[in-house]
């Protein structure tokens, strides 16, 4: 094609790029932006629920910064989050691996392994505070029953099993998305290449190594992305099964900032805890969002 | 087709190079992957994918066009009658539920009104109730829990209900005592009138008891006593559900125990006094002691949430706990076998007294109601001697009266449970006694200040000392910064 | 070969008992009445059962409504979804022009503030609209979590397809558009319907928006029915597993049947040696 003609061509084709993600644009800025101001504002106010916010600068995040509680519940997401997110990518990858090699029933099977992500969270939640009970728990009673343990264990009752135990109950609800993320990755790379692959005499573990993983390397980076991300503002799971307890054990982020917001009815702050970890969150999204678009 | 000629195109090679081959897979060697693709296989001429994508847009674009004329998504035009919004909790007594709706739709067809009822449960209230704060989309009338009022009033919500609570007393009689913290603002006005208590109360499984030989406590030193024996006699192995949880089951209780004990955190003004006082080392004591040294309680209850004592009790698992009477509800409602062991007594008391903590629904119209006459009177007409009566007799003993006249009503003479029910609200301290409740005492109950010092010392390890402090600082904090009204 | 099929169906069955056992013990409490539940026994098994939660919640609650609204509202949402995010994602993606780094970052930055803080400026938006209080105002709303998450898991997708197919299509003389449609949407036809399928499930499950956005009691969706079967310290047990049940299975024979649908070419080449 001539120069002149191919410029023109690469500036309606950016054209065309405008339009399709218009729609986006549209509904990004169009009903997010004014609710993320008006959150950062706010979180440099002191509003209480009910009365005017008064400007206080960084009040509300050096108060934060200062307070052990609030460490506590950064620490407690932290291990919440990455435990479960590692687990949820492995178990999600053999997932994936399996359905992929399994031809009988795919469709059905990977229909069936998606229950734990379709089940409404509060009742997933209430299903495994019910399990986990020291004395009526489905856990405790057949242990007893089949001799293992004869004092109850106390599940939610002490700070490392009640982590263990929302970690859990969270790694069931979401290794399903990972599940089928990858396994739909997986379908999108070139059979022909594995068949090149087995042609050039490379073992299972091989193909896997340099066809499967580099194959699903965006999608896999982009689902870990969302769910960290999802896992760190997750409160329903945490909040039906503890409430953040016992003591302040399992208090992550959102559960923290419920109480802060809807029960000390301290506004400010509350919007102030979930922005502290912006600029974690936005590093991560950047460095994964450079990789995403960057030229081949 | 288009389609078919670009795949032959990549056949002859022309304006293509494959630079890498996808996946940076240098393994395989690059002719390999030409020769494999120039084949027109099934994996890259997928009619039926791209086809069955468009169908099934299609297909769900009419589902969903059907389903929306079907419904008719967006709410209808105004109906001619003016509206009134209503919010209630939604109790767990369905027949009680029914009887106050019944109620307020015959008022609404005397009065030729529309009325909107709304429900919120005891889960959702304080969502919804700060939505609503915050959107401006409050009702006309809506129904208050314990700390409602002191802390609504101060943001200027609520209106002055004064007048109606003086002819709500002349109809039905003086309110009890410990209703008036709650709805009377400390400068005499009334935000709120009361609509019911429904009572915490001491569960006991009087069979249990029997067979250890021990007496229904009125101490809580008996309390203690008590379950120390039944299990030590190996009659059962946690007798006492008694878990110092986020919910009103532990900071309700604790307030019972501390109150009980002449414990406070605030003087009889409503100010902040410190808490590093011998009354509450011997609150927090009993509090931790019954877990880490008489070892009387399930171990996991700390992480019990608000059901969790009404499933232990109710599936045998202990012998005694605190709760509200739905407890009672579930038993006699379904006649379940341990109904004729189960007593509902009286709070146990301690040096300073017995006190119940209770939770006092209330009635309020909210100043950015349109129509705040027909609001005042519908609660008139609710709240009247024989509509309040109707109530009462579908509420299976659940919610008390707060007026004189209604509790003197034979219902409650029914037996002696339903008797300890009617006289528990006497004994109610609210929180931020002995002073009043303000907006400051509610927000230290709503933060679970109480239940997080007992979670230190039980979960955490902490000592006494250490615990309290960190409680004082808190309590302070929030006497400090809130909108002080 | 045949010992690879054995490992992936063996796992395969370790991960359906992960599955089952809480699932089961959802199917299980909702055959039992509450005083079978918590009479502790007989305990692993209904005996008898009873379909008493499934009536109850059928014929005293509005359950057939939630499911009506929970319907139109994920469907709706998901139709708008996968359409504004394969568009914004291949365009993202595939094209080249200035602001596209920013855009996709921008993106999801709307995740840093959880709804339970969104929520009101956002009812502000949709009042001035006079969207509130009708199932509009969530099919607006959903998608503002829906869109972004959808965008980016696609533009994984779409980044893994060689830039050659399009290329050689539009030299051929197909417009972006085409070669979109004819394209690129066929070989990223499973990750679109996992990106579907994931914006249907978090529009059906979504709790706080519908507990706020609506409040008449005929637009209720199902998580915000589900709240109506708990009571402060009395849950309706049976009932709010029976309801776990009926919104569970059709999703799940829905999302299997779709698969067959629109997947089927890609397996038959897989085979295919």
């Amino acid at each position: 094609m001539r120069p002149s003609a191919l410029r023109r061509g690469r500036v309606a084709d950016a054209l065309v790029g405008y339009v399709f993600v218009l729609p986006l644009c549209v509904l990004v800025l169009g009903l997010v932006a004014y609710p993320l101001g008006n959150a950062v504002w706010i979180s440099l106010t002191d509003k209480y629920v009910g009365y005017a916010p008064r400007f206080v600068g960084f009040a509300n995040y050096t108060a934060l910064a200062g307070d052990p509680i609030f460490h506590k519940v950064v620490r407690n997401s932290a291990v919440f989050t990455l435990a479960s997110v590692a687990v949820k990518v492995v178990l999600g990858m053999l997932m994936a691996l399996a359905l992929q090699r399994a031809l009988v029933a795919r469709s059905f099977l990977r229909s069936v392994l998606l229950v734990p992500w379709v089940i409404p969270t509060v009742v997933t939640a209430l299903t495994w505070h019910w399990m986990f009970n020291a004395l009526w728990g489905v856990i405790n009673v057949t242990l007893q029953t089949v001799g293992l343990q004869r004092e109850p264990i106390a599940w939610l009752g002490q700070p490392t099993t009640a982590m263990a135990a929302v970690v859990t109950a969270n790694i069931w609800r979401g290794f399903p998305f990972f599940g089928v993320s990858l396994l739909a990755g997986m379908q999108t790379i070139p059979r022909d290449l594995y068949e090149a692959a087995a042609v050039d005499g490379a073992s299972p573990a091989q193909r896997f190594w340099h066809i499967t993983l580099p194959g699903l390397r965006l999608v896999l980076l982009v689902t870990t992305l969302i769910s960290l991300i999802f896992t760190l503002n997750d409160f329903n799971i945490v909040y039906v099964l503890t409430r953040g307890g016992p003591g302040t054990a399992t208090h992550v982020l959102a559960t923290y900032t419920y109480e802060i917001g809807f029960q000390a009815l301290r506004w400010g702050k509350a919007v102030a805890v979930s922005m502290f970890l912006m600029p974690v969150i936005a590093v991560m999204i950047v460095i994964v969002t450079r990789y995403l678009t960057r030229e081949e | 087709m288009s389609r078919q000629r670009g795949y032959e195109s990549l056949d002859h090679g022309s304006a293509v190079r494959v630079k890498r081959a996808p996946g940076g897979l240098t393994p395989v060697r690059a002719a390999t992957y030409h020769r494999l693709q120039s084949r027109t296989d099934s994996r890259y001429a997928m009619p039926k994918g791209g086809a069955a994508m468009t169908s099934l847009i299609r297909g769900l674009s009419v589902v969903l066009a059907a389903l929306l004329l079907l419904s008719g998504v967006t709410t209808p035009a105004g109906a001619q009658k003016p509206k009134v919004r209503v919010w209630l909790l939604r109790t767990y007594v369905p027949d009680a539920n029914h009887a106050l709706e019944d109620s307020i739709k015959r008022w609404a067809t005397a009065k030729g009104v529309d009325p909107v009822i709304e429900y919120f449960t005891f889960d959702d209230i304080e969502t919804k109730y700060v939505a609503a704060i915050e959107t401006n989309a409050l009702p006309d009338v809506g129904q208050l829990q314990t700390i409602g009022p002191a802390r609504y009033r101060g943001m200027g919500k609520l209106t002055d209900l004064t007048d109606l609570a003086n002819e709500l007393v002349r109809a039905n009689g003086p309110m009890l005592e410990s209703a008036l913290p709650v709805v009377r603002a400390p400068d005499g006005r009334y935000h709120a009138v009361p609509f019911n208590y429904i009572t915490d109360m001491q569960f006991v499984r009087t069979d249990v008891f029997r067979k250890a030989g021990v007496k229904v406590p009125t101490t809580w030193e008996e309390v203690r006593e008590a379950s120390r024996v039944i299990k030590a006699k190996g009659v059962m192995e946690y007798p006492l559900g008694q878990s110092w949880n986020r919910s009103a089951d532990g900071y309700g209780v604790f307030q019972a125990l501390l109150y009980s004990h002449g414990g406070g955190w605030a003087d009889e003004q409503g100010n902040y006094t410190s808490i590093m006082n011998d009354t509450w080392r011997a609150v927090v004591r009993w509090a931790s002691e019954i877990y880490l040294k008489d070892k009387t309680v399930p171990p996991d209850a700390m992480s019990w949430t608000g059901f969790g004592n009404n499933e232990a009790f109710l599936t045998g698992k202990v012998a005694f706990t605190f709760n509200g009477p739905s407890i009672y509800y579930v038993l006699e409602k379904e006649n379940r076998p341990i109904l004729k062991d189960t007593l509902m007594a009286l709070k146990p008391a301690g040096p300073a007294g017995r006190n119940h903590d209770v939770l006092l629904l209330s009635w309020t119209v909210f100043t950015t109601s349109k129509q705040p006459e027909l609001a005042r009177d519908l609660i008139r007409f609710v709240m009247s001697s024989d509509e309040a009566k109707k109530y009462m007799h579908a509420s299976w003993g659940q919610m008390v009266p707060a007026f004189e006249r209604l509790r003197a009503d034979p219902y409650w003479q029914k037996n002696e449970s339903y008797r300890a029910v009617l006289e528990a609200p006497k004994y109610a301290r609210t929180p931020g006694w002995p002073g009043p409740l303000t907006a400051a005492a509610a927000e230290v109950v709503a933060t679970n200040v109480l239940t997080d010092l007992c979670a230190r010392v039980i979960v955490d390890g902490w000592d006494i000392e250490r615990a309290l402090e960190e409680a004082d600082k808190r309590i302070r904090d929030i006497y400090a910064n809130v909108p002080a009204r | 070969m045949a010992g690879r099929g054995v490992l992936a169906y063996g796992f395969i069955g370790l991960l359906l008992l992960v599955v089952g056992v809480p699932f089961y013990w959802m199917v299980n409490t909702s055959l039992k009445t509450s005083a079978q539940l918590q009479s502790l026994a007989p305990y692993y098994y209904p005996s008898p059962g009873t379909l008493g939660n499934y009536r109850a919640l059928l014929g005293t609650t509005n359950f057939p409504t939630w499911i009506r609204n929970s319907a139109l509202v994920a469907v709706g949402a998901t139709l708008v979804t996968v359409l504004v995010s394969s568009l914004a994602g291949y365009s993202l993606t595939r094209i080249r022009y200035p602001g596209r780094r920013l855009l996709a970052t921008t993106v999801l930055i709307v995740y840093l503030v959880p709804p339970t803080l969104l929520f009101i400026p956002l009812y502000t938006i949709l009042k001035r609209a006079d969207l509130v209080n009708s199932l509009w105002a969530l099919l607006v709303a959903y998608p503002t979590f829906t869109v972004p998450f959808c965008t980016w898991l696609l533009m994984g997708f779409f980044r893994s397809i060689p830039r050659d197919l399009e290329e050689a299509a539009m030299v051929d003389g197909a417009t972006r558009l085409g070669a979109f449609r004819r394209v690129i949407l066929p070989l990223t036809t499973p990750g679109i319907l996992a990106a579907a399928l994931f914006a249907f499930t978090l529009a059906w499950n979504e709790f706080l928006y519908a507990l706020v956005f609506v409040h008449d009691t005929e637009l209720k969706t199902i998580p915000v029915g589900l709240n109506d079967l708990m009571f402060g310290d009395i849950f309706l047990w049976g009932e709010l597993m029976a309801a776990a049940v009926l919104t569970t299975l059709p999703v799940i024979v829905l999302y299997t049947y779709l698969q067959r649908y629109m997947v089927e070419g890609l397996t038959a080449g897989a085979v295919k040696g």
